[in-house]
């Protein structure tokens, strides 16, 4: 979809989470990124790497977890994944677009590394 | 020994988050279903594929419906002002937002274009999208119901390549129907494609062009109308029996 943009949007939102003295300590970002929401994870990885330089987070790398799509099917009170587009459960053939997972988009995990140089005591 | 209040250098800690990507969009549109909750107008979202009929459609709904309802059209394109020319040649009024190089209407944009517009004079906002059956799916604008044109030109197989799309519309169209006779496109195909993705979905069979099929359209227009006045009835009717005027219930939110 956008990855680039997205990838701007990523470094903007982190940057405004996390505490501005941990920015240059940030080492990676991880998203979750759902099969039906439109994004590449590995575009949206790509892009980060080019636009990390001009991030607060020059030495992050981008982790994406691609997240797949499950459906909820009431009669088994279970999940299935659709296969195809093909959203009626296996099971039991009944039909259901319930997504409970597939469109997430969102930073759900910073990982940070101290400075080499401790800190005077 | 006492811990150290600092990390070690070069010791690495993690710290789970939770940052949706899309807040900001779905923020404004949040902003922009009060508004139309406020007033109790209709908004729906129009998305096709490029070329599919979508403005064809909308000049034959609001030359119908322009002396029944208040109407206003946003026309969302890359360039041009052709569409919104199209629909104020019938008197209605159309505000263009051009994208640029955007190939999706974000919600932003809507609360942008709706500062030239009056919502509480309105009874109808139609808002026709980017034509693109990818990106579009992913954005919600604060409409009340989003409408998929198919044109039977494009071939009765695409509801399960677009299943984002037609997972989170509320009616398709099979527009150009007129050209039925001279495309390989099944009619009965295509509708277990859309059922395929989502069983509910309803299915109309539309020609702008010769008018086939436009009853069908216009009246399920009017019912979507109804229960959006249906629901700011509810909503208002506490704030009228209370001596207090309370804040806005919070809206229910379609998608």
């Amino acid at each position: 979809m956008h990855e680039a943009s997205l990838a701007q949007q990523i470094a903007t939102s982190v940057a405004a989470a996390i505490p501005p003295d941990r920015h240059g300590d940030v080492r990676v970002i991880r998203c979750l990124v759902g099969e039906l929401s439109g994004v590449q994870p590995l575009l949206l990885e790509g892009a980060f790497a080019v636009v990390a330089a001009l991030t607060p987070f020059p030495q992050a790398r981008l982790a994406c977890e691609a997240v797949p799509t499950r459906v909820h099917c009431a009669p088994c009170d279970g999940t299935f994944a659709p296969v195809h587009s093909r959203y009626a459960c296996p099971q039991c053939g009944t039909p259901s677009s319930d997504v409970v997972a597939g469109t997430e988009l969102l930073v759900s995990h910073v990982v940070y590394e101290a400075p080499a140089t401790a800190p005077s005591p | 020994m006492p811990q150290p209040t600092v990390p070690q250098p070069g010791a690495v800690q993690g710290h789970d988050v939770s940052i949706a990507l899309l807040k900001a969009n779905d923020w404004a549109a949040r902003a922009v279903r009060e508004q139309m909750a406020r007033h109790g107008v209709l908004m729906l979202n129009i998305t096709s594929s490029a070329g599919s009929g979508k403005t064809l459609l909308l000049e034959r709904t609001v030359a119908a419906l322009k002396d029944e309802f208040r109407i206003c059209v946003l026309e969302g394109d890359l360039e041009t002002e052709r569409d919104a020319e199209r629909i104020r040649r019938h008197g209605v009024q159309a505000v263009q937002i051009t994208t640029g190089t955007t190939c999706h209407l974000e919600a932003p944009m809507i609360l942008q274009a709706l500062e030239r517009v009056d919502v509480s004079q309105l009874d109808l906002l139609i808002v026709e999208n980017v034509g693109n059956l990818v990106c579009p799916a992913g954005y919600d604008l604060g409409e009340q119901s989003r409408v998929t044109l198919l044109a039977v030109t494009e071939g009765d197989d695409k509801p399960r390549k677009y299943p984002r799309m037609f997972l989170s519309t509320d009616l398709v169209v099979l527009s150009k129907a007129d050209l039925l006779p001279h495309v390989p496109f099944s009619v009965d195909a295509a509708i277990a494609d859309v059922h395929a993705v989502k069983a509910t979905l309803p299915v109309q069979v539309v020609s702008a062009h010769t008018g086939e099929g436009m009853a069908p359209w216009l009246a399920w227009l009017r019912d979507q109308r109804a229960n959006a006045r249906a629901g700011t009835a509810a909503v208002q009717l506490p704030a009228r029996a209370t001596s207090a005027a309370p804040a806005l219930p919070a809206v229910p939110l379609a998608h």
